[in-house]
């Protein structure tokens, strides 16, 4: 299971990835299920899950869940290489146009190098690859304490911004 | 000259941090090519033919002569005593060593200067016109816009890995010298009917492989709405741009695959969506930027100089470079005057360690202590008295850089090309010197009047051949370098009243390199042969009268 950080530091990654065996997921589990899997048979999850999370792949709409952020606990978005920049749109419409204030995570291709992009759009949580260090990549939130762009609906971290003045 | 806040000064020295670990954790083995890649390119940084190149940006052209002093201390100490200006208001050096480039990155930003984005696929610098501020025809003065979309867009989090490149310019002038509607997006800064300011925004326009003018798709946009506006454009372009093929991911693609009416209206519901929310500007905001800006100290003096005005009678040669190179300004007794960076047996743009001091020196003495780039690779002094042109005219021509040529056929713009460029099929700067040395003759390209004359290497129009009058690119034929020519485009022209671009027409097959002086001298008489009067431009001969006369005569003989 890759590792989960915040911007505060290592979190316990908790939740089961669904990936079309249902076996693998006990029941009272957290289990994150694909946008396709959440659509058809949320209501049948609900029963058997603790909790229910889904994953956007870049091409999804997020305007398909907008109306069930009730059911969900966790959004994640993927990215399936680094250098796909839709993902940070998505967090943004989740973020400022859907107003979805839960957990916001983000998994695929995560390297240190992207932390700080990623959180400042509204990321909160970061499932890393493999190969990177926790302690890194919980750094790179600090790479910069200043920004021109306004951070949008979420609080959190010392980042000062300034809307262009 | 915007003066940075300490806020500013934080997020470029931050930037340097970042990137010198990056660079380290590279050259320790720990960061892979492929990763490393782009994080090196939004610092300016390209793998080259011959070693790095770094772009160092120059925000909307404006610079002051401590940078300019700055640049000649960096071509002195990491490069081989010379930099090169860019067709995009940039600056770039071609021999740095990887390892001090985080160190070259730190002697900027002690002159609050960055290569922030000046490469990869994000938002690039903004360019503007270089007369703004002081353009007799300027309607908005653009300089604090382009600031505004300079900090908006530096390290914006959600546009950093944009589908592919992504360039800005923003004109304030009824005469678009910004080149804005071959931009991915283009600005041009307006005044509404109660006199307030707004700006008309086109998209997907672009040179490159599918050279295309942009179209408008708001006519104008209240200026407290601009960065939500450009907001939403890229919000449409980042999730709708294609990203499964590099030659079809950029914005004039999109837009054309989308359709124009349908990719505003998405424009539109994103705008809506975000209207009246943080990214609204505030007259404070815009306030608070612009008194960081310096003020031109303009002392009061006669509309025209009587010392000048007898000299230029007098002086062939000065009158030549008062006629080309001296430029009219909004202020009584002032007026801008171009450095031409188009010499003979030197690449158009180049400049020395040495020549970059002459320059700060005369900058200051003359200039305010300010100096612009253009996106023709010159360099503009923009606030100077009329009464000292006879003695800033002699400093230049001991420098040489008094060459009377700017907007003649003399002022080539040229892409470095496959003496650099590792994406060049061929190479520019020996063609362009090969074409200075044909219409060396001053009297010649006085005769010929204004031609804008643009080679690019190969088909990333680096030096925008797509809008030359005439244009040259290099083509790659089995293996052997030739040229192809197109002949009628113009950044800007004026049809039905309306501001437009074209895009220059191919007038047949290619040649080979030796063979394209004559071609352009083929042009060039055929031109002078129908033209009906002094003043009728080779642009506005092919205009009249196609292309058809033109490829006659360049192809008959060789038959």
């Amino acid at each position: 299971m890759p590792k989960l950080i915040d911007h505060l530091g290592e979190r316990s990654n908790d939740w089961l990835a669904y990936d079309g065996d249902a076996h693998a997921i006990p029941p009272g589990a957290k289990v994150l299920l694909p946008l396709t899997e959440f659509r058809e048979f949320a209501g049948t999850w609900r029963n058997h899950a603790a909790a229910i999370g889904v994953v956007l792949s870049p091409s999804d709409d997020p305007a398909m869940i907008a109306q069930e952020f009730d059911k969900l606990q966790l959004i994640a978005i993927d990215f399936p290489t680094f250098t796909d920049g839709r993902g940070y749109s998505l967090a943004k419409r989740l973020r400022d146009h859907y107003g979805w204030r839960g957990e916001l995570r983000a998994i695929g291709d995560i390297a240190r190098d992207q932390i700080y992009l990623l959180w400042r759009s509204g990321f909160d949580t970061f499932a890393l690859r493999d190969d990177q260090s926790a302690p890194d990549a919980i750094i790179a939130t600090r790479d910069f304490s200043a920004a021109y762009q306004p951070a949008g609906s979420r609080s959190g971290g010392s980042v000062s911004s300034r809307a262009f003045a | 000259m915007y003066q940075y806040t300490e806020f500013d000064q934080q997020i470029v020295d931050q930037r340097v941090a970042q990137f010198r670990g990056q660079t380290e954790r590279f050259l320790a083995g720990k960061l892979s090519e492929d990763e490393f890649r782009p994080l090196r390119l939004q610092n300016g940084l390209y793998i080259q033919k011959h070693a790095p190149m770094l772009r160092v940006a120059i925000p909307y052209g404006l610079l002051n002569t401590t940078q300019v002093r700055m640049f000649a201390h960096i071509a002195r100490t990491y490069d081989r005593n010379y930099a090169h200006f860019t067709t995009r208001q940039n600056i770039q050096y071609n021999w740095p060593e990887l390892s001090r480039v985080p160190d070259i990155l730190a002697d900027l930003a002690s002159v609050q200067m960055h290569a922030i984005q000046t490469s990869g696929n994000c938002i690039r610098n903004t360019t503007t016109d270089q007369f703004a501020g002081v353009a007799p025809d300027e309607v908005v003065n653009p300089l604090v816009w382009a600031e505004i979309i300079r900090q908006w867009s530096t390290i914006h989090p959600e546009f950093a890995y944009l589908p592919r490149k992504f360039k800005i310019a923003i004109s304030g002038s009824a005469d678009d010298r910004a080149a804005t509607l071959v931009h991915d997006i283009g600005l041009t800064a307006i005044k509404g009917e109660a006199g307030e300011i707004g700006f008309r925004v086109a998209v997907g326009g672009g040179l490159g492989r599918t050279p295309i003018v942009g179209v408008v798709i708001n006519e104008f946009l209240p200026w407290q709405d601009l960065i939500t506006y450009l907001e939403a454009i890229l919000r449409v372009y980042n999730l709708t741009g294609r990203r499964d093929n590099k030659y079809k991911a950029r914005i004039k693609i999109t837009v054309k695959e989308t359709g124009v009416e349908a990719f505003a209206q998405r424009v539109n519901d994103e705008f809506a969506r975000n209207q009246n929310g943080i990214t609204t500007l505030k007259a404070e905001h815009v306030a608070a930027i612009r008194v960081r800006f310096t003020v031109p100290q303009y002392a009061t003096l006669p509309q025209d100089d009587a010392a000048v005005v007898t000299l230029a009678a007098s002086n062939n040669e000065f009158a030549r470079w008062h006629k080309r190179n001296v430029h009219a300004h909004r202020v009584p007794g002032y007026c801008a005057v171009s450095l031409s960076l188009k010499r003979k047996c030197v690449p158009p743009g180049d400049v020395t360690a040495d020549e970059l001091d002459a320059i700060a020196a005369l900058a200051d003495a003359y200039a305010q202590g300010e100096l612009r780039v253009t996106h023709e690779q010159n360099l503009v002094f923009a606030d100077v008295e009329q009464r000292s042109l006879p003695a800033l005219w002699s400093s230049l021509k001991s420098l040489g850089l008094a060459t009377p040529n700017i907007g003649l056929i003399g002022n080539i713009i040229a892409c470095p090309g496959g003496d650099f460029c590792s994406l060049a099929n061929a190479v520019s700067i020996p063609v362009a010197q090969a074409i200075h040395e044909r219409f060396e003759s001053l009297d010649y390209q006085f005769d010929i009047g204004e031609l804008d004359l643009n080679i690019s290497g190969c088909i990333n129009a680096c030096g925008h051949h797509h809008v030359g009058h005439i244009g040259i690119l290099g083509v790659d034929k089995n293996g052997e370098e030739w040229y192809q020519v197109t002949i009628g485009g113009a950044q800007s022209l004026t049809v039905h009243d309306s501001p437009t671009a074209r895009i220059g027409k191919i007038i047949g097959p290619s040649f080979a390199r030796n063979d394209v002086p004559d071609v352009v001298e083929k042009l060039v008489q055929t031109y002078l042969g129908v033209r009906e009067r002094d003043d009728e431009r080779f642009v506005d001969v092919v205009a009249r009268i196609g292309i058809e006369p033109f490829k006659e005569a360049v192809y008959a003989e060789t038959h």
